[in-house]
C-alpha cells in the first residue's frame, strides 16, 4: 500500500487527502485556496456531472468546489501527438478525455501507457472551447490490479465524508447543502443539551470525558475550575490530568479563563 | 451523446443487462482454443462463458472482460484487461455489490 502514500502525503490536509477542516475558516477565499489544494478521488460519471459557473469559474461536483481530481481508469484510446498525449478513459460509469501534456520520448517501458490496461491519473478540471477534459499532471499505468476496485471504495468513502463529515465526530445539523461539509467545529453554535453534549464527547478516552463530566457538574463555572479541583475529584496522576487537560484545549473542547490553571467548556 | 456505461457485475447480476454492456472482473477456469471461448469465475463464484472475437486470448489468470450480456451464463467480449496473477475475488464481488447501493447513485 506504500504506493498510495505518495498521493495523500504533503497534499496539506492531514490524513488522507481529504478535505477537511480548512473549510471551517472564515472568508471564501481560504475556501478556494483549500479546494484548490484538495485532492479527491471522483467517477467519470462525477466529472460529467460537474458545474461551471461560467466559463472560467471554478468546477463543482455534487455541489461542492474541486480543486485536483484523482480518478483510475481503462485506458480505451491514446493519441500521442508532438506536445502532447491524449487518453480516453472508461470507468464504467462514462467515458472522459485526458490530456498530459509530456514529452513521452525517453519514457521507461514500464511507464507506457497502453491501451486496455488501468491508469492512475490525477490533475485538475479545465475546458476548451466548451469541450471539458482532465488536464492530467500525473499519469501511470496500475501496477497492482486492485487499485481501481480500491479506488471506487474510495470514492464512496471521501464522498460520505464531504457529505456526513469524519466518522465518529458529531455532527450539529445538516451540512450538504451549506457548503460546508466539516462536522462541529468549536465555533458553530452547538445545541446546548446535556444530550447533545454527551454526543459530542463519546468518542473521547474515559480520563478526558470524566474530567469534563466534572467541569460539567460544577454549580459555579464563572471563572473556571481550577486544575487542582480537577485532579482532586479525578484522582490518578498530576501528570496523566494535566496532559488530558492539554489535548481537550488542543481539541477546542475546554479554554482557559483566567489564568492556565483555569479550565472552562467550550460548549 | 452515447451513453457509455458498462456497470461492474458478477454472475448474478447478468440477468438485469440482458443485451447491455457490462464489466466482469473474473478469473479463467478453461479456455477452449476451438470454439473461440472461455470459462471463468466471476467474483461471486459463478461461472460464465465468454466469448472472444477477432484474435483476443485469455489464457490464465484473472481479467476484466467488457462486453455485452447474451444471456444469463454469456458475454461477448468487446474488450480484456489484463488483471494479472493476483486479484482477491472477494474484495471485488465487495465492490461489485457494494457500488449497486442507492447511496452511491451519484458516482456510479
Amino acid at each position: 500500500m506504500s504506493q498510495f502514500n505518495d498521493y495523500y502525503a504533503n497534499k496539506g490536509e492531514g490524513g488522507g487527502g481529504y478535505v477537511q477542516s480548512p473549510f471551517s475558516s472564515p472568508g471564501g477565499g481560504a475556501r478556494r485556496q483549500a479546494a484548490q489544494h484538495a485532492l479527491r478521488p471522483v467517477s467519470i460519471k462525477q466529472l460529467l456531472s460537474a458545474t461551471q459557473v461560467h466559463a472560467d469559474a471554478e468546477f463543482k461536483i455534487d455541489d461542492l468546489e474541486v480543486g485536483q481530481i484523482t480518478l483510475v481508469a481503462h485506458v480505451v484510446e491514446v493519441r500521442n501527438q508532438t506536445t502532447n498525449c491524449t487518453y480516453t478513459l472508461d470507468d464504467g460509469t462514462g467515458r472522459y478525455e485526458a490530456r498530459h501534456w509530456a514529452d513521452t520520448s525517453d519514457q521507461k517501458e514500464e511507464d507506457v501507457i497502453r491501451e486496455n490496461t488501468y491508469v492512475r491519473v490525477m490533475g485538475g478540471l479545465k475546458s476548451f472551447s466548451g469541450k471539458h477534459y482532465i488536464n492530467a499532471t500525473h499519469v501511470r499505468p496500475c501496477k497492482d490490479s486492485h487499485e481501481p476496485y480500491f479506488h471506487k471504495l474510495d470514492t464512496m468513502t471521501v464522498s460520505l465524508i464531504l457529505k456526513h463529515g469524519l466518522p465518529g465526530q458529531p455532527r450539529a445539523g445538516n451540512h450538504a447543502a451549506s457548503g460546508n461539509p466539516n462536522g462541529a467545529s468549536a465555533y458553530t453554535a452547538q445545541a446546548s443539551t446535556a444530550g447533545g453534549v454527551n454526543d459530542q464527547w463519546s468518542g473521547l478516552p474515559d480520563l478526558q470525558q470524566r474530567i469534563l463530566r466534572f467541569i460539567l457538574a460544577q454549580p459555579n463555572r464563572q471563572d473556571g475550575i481550577p486544575v487542582t479541583a480537577i485532579a482532586r475529584a479525578i484522582g490518578g496522576q498530576a501528570a496523566e490530568i494535566s496532559e488530558a487537560l492539554d489535548i481537550l484545549l488542543d481539541e477546542g473542547h475546554v479554554y482557559t479563563t483566567m489564568d492556565d490553571t483555569h479550565f472552562d467548556l467550550a460548549l | 451523446m452515447a451513453d457509455f456505461t458498462s456497470p461492474l457485475v458478477n454472475s448474478a447480476r447478468l440477468p438485469d443487462y440482458q443485451n447491455k454492456t457490462v464489466r466482469l472482473p473474473c478469473e479463467v477456469i478453461r479456455s477452449d482454443p476451438n470454439a473461440n471461448e472461455v470459462v471463468v469465475k466471476a467474483s461471486d463464484g459463478g461461472q460464465v462463458r465468454v466469448k472472444l472475437v477477432g484474435g483476443v486470448t485469455m489464457k490464465k489468470g484473472f481479467f476484466e472482460v467488457v462486453g455485452n450480456v447474451v444471456n444469463n451464463e454469456a458475454i461477448k467480449a468487446h474488450a480484456i484487461i489484463d488483471l494479472g496473477e493476483n486479484l482477491d475475488l472477494s474484495l471485488v464481488d465487495f465492490v461489485v455489490e457494494k457500488s449497486r447501493d442507492p447511496q452511491f447513485s451519484n458516482i456510479f
